[in-house]
């Protein structure tokens, strides 16, 4: 109960459940790191969909020129 | 209690997000007006690249002078896959930017216009898809926000339809690729605010944003221009050429970066669904320049100047609208659900990421420093400026010198009153 009342409260409120909450950065290594973000973009598919849109944006461009 | 101060902090962040917006559309439409002096002889290309550097420049001056260099660092280091993200929506911005020149070329801007216009509807189609913007608001929400968006596009369709322009002079046969030019236009620039909203969601500053992604606009619109120019030597001849008037493309460049910037903290704080509908009100600004200062509408007739306070009154309802369309906190619980997909994904701190949206500038804990250089490059860019205007050509062009100044007033009351809301609530975070 003690250990408990100790514990630093949150400043901002996220109704979110522990289970749910991210483990944080696995890697230490700077080059790991490195390898982890490009791996999450590259694997995002709210990264895809803006690139889908600039390649058609490229083609229409090269069609109407 | 806690709800009710919750929702007090959300209260004030939306009518923070709303001024910013109202703010963006006065500074965004301003940045039309010295583009207007530049009178033709010069391509089209050779007027975007000498505003989109008029941009890269500015970017060095109020902006640094806001938060300094040693701050923007420090969030690009702790947020390092939001720069990829932020070039991908400089380079969307500037495809977006040439594909308009096509389309006014080949249909018109009476025709164009409304089509790149919708980019709005498209923002708020992925602020809904991707960062649960208006999920689980209420009917009242939807109808305020999807009403206000769509008086906001028909609003400048009508004043689009109104307004004298050139007309279209595109080879025969060129209006449907024309049409597919202003609709592609409207698909890259609704589809640019991804990564606004990306950035935001994760806590990024602004600044930070604006920082990268005008290299991405400027680096996109140098490749353009010579692709499209003529190659390098030509693009070179024509800028040195264009010398004269480029002051006037800088001031723009100038008055485009404010408006980004209050257009990315109303995208910040109220989200694209309401941000871009409210900044997309630059054509109101716009048109009170052209009509009011340079006389545009002095030829129009009766019926046309009746559409065209119709179309203003309708935009103005809609930016209304919009602004009272405040998300209830089951709306914030939806946002903290796309924070936390980027929070797993990318590694960041939840609690920071919440800090940063609710207004708080986290990176201030560390207290970063500014050094020497950063003010030799604001030096630079202000002196840059000054070389320009020392050589500008002075444009053949009536002005109402009253308006003007009514106009100037204007827009300098949003920036100082929206940059005093923004320092006091945020501490431009």
């Amino acid at each position: 109960m003690p250990a408990a009342a100790e514990k630093p409260q949150a400043r901002y409120e996220v109704r979110i459940t522990i289970a749910e909450l991210p483990a944080g950065p696995t890697v230490s290594r700077e080059a790991d790191l490195r390898q982890s973000m490009w791996k999450a973009i590259l694997t995002d598919n709210q990264f895809w969909l803006p690139v889908l849109v600039l390649a058609i944006g490229i083609g229409v461009l090269a069609a109407v020129k | 209690m806690a709800t009710a101060a919750a929702q007090t902090t959300s209260r004030s962040l939306h009518w923070l997000g709303v001024a910013c917006g109202i703010a963006a559309g006065a500074w965004l439409g301003a940045a039309e007006a010295p583009t207007k002096l530049v009178t033709a002889g010069f391509s089209p290309f050779i007027i975007s690249l000498g505003m989109v550097a008029g941009v890269f420049v500015a970017r060095w001056t109020v902006p640094v002078a806001l938060k300094g260099t040693g701050y923007i660092w420090l969030d690009l280091v702790e947020k390092k896959h939001l720069v990829v993200w932020a070039i991908l929506a400089g380079m969307l911005w500037a495809v977006a930017n040439t594909l308009t020149v096509f389309a006014i070329r080949n249909v018109g801007l009476s025709i164009a216009f409304p089509l790149w216009n919708t980019n709005s509807l498209v923002g708020l189609l992925w602020g809904w898809l991707l960062f649960n913007e208006l999920r689980s608001s209420g009917r009242k929400q939807w109808l305020l926000v999807l009403g206000g968006a769509a008086a906001i596009v028909t609003g400048a369709c009508v004043l689009a339809a109104a307004a004298p322009h050139q007309a279209a002079a595109g080879p025969r046969g060129a209006a449907t690729l024309g049409i597919l030019a202003a609709l592609g236009a409207g698909l890259l620039w609704g589809t640019m605010y991804i990564p606004y909203r990306k950035a935001y969601i994760s806590g990024m500053n602004p600044l930070s944003f604006v920082t990268v992604f005008t290299f991405g606009e400027l680096a996109t619109v140098s490749a353009l221009a010579i692709a499209f120019g003529g190659g390098f030597h030509q693009v070179a001849a024509d800028l040195a050429k264009a010398r004269p008037v480029m002051i006037w493309l800088f001031l723009g460049g100038f008055c485009w970066v404010l408006g980004d910037l209050f257009q990315q903290y109303a995208a910040k704080y109220i989200g694209i669904g309401r941000g871009i509908p409210l900044s997309n009100t630059n054509q109101l600004w716009g048109l009170a320049w052209g009509a009011l200062v340079f006389g545009e509408l002095s030829g129009l007739t009766a019926g046309a100047q009746t559409r065209i306070i119709a179309g203003s009154l309708v935009m103005i309802a809609g930016a209304v609208a919009i602004s009272f369309a405040e998300a209830p906190e089951t709306e914030h619980d939806e946002r903290r659900q796309a924070m936390l997909r980027e929070s797993r994904r990318y590694g960041m701190n939840l609690e920071r990421m919440e800090a940063s949206m609710q207004g708080e500038d986290v990176l201030a804990q560390s207290n970063p420093k500014r050094s020497l250089w950063e003010y030799l490059v604001a030096a630079a860019a202000i002196a840059l400026f000054v070389w320009l205007a020392v050589g500008a050509q002075s444009a053949p062009i009536h002005a109402d010198p009253l308006w003007m100044a009514v106009l100037i007033v204007a827009t300098l009351v949003l920036l100082f009153v929206c940059g005093y809301l923004l320092w006091r609530r945020t501490r431009f975070s």
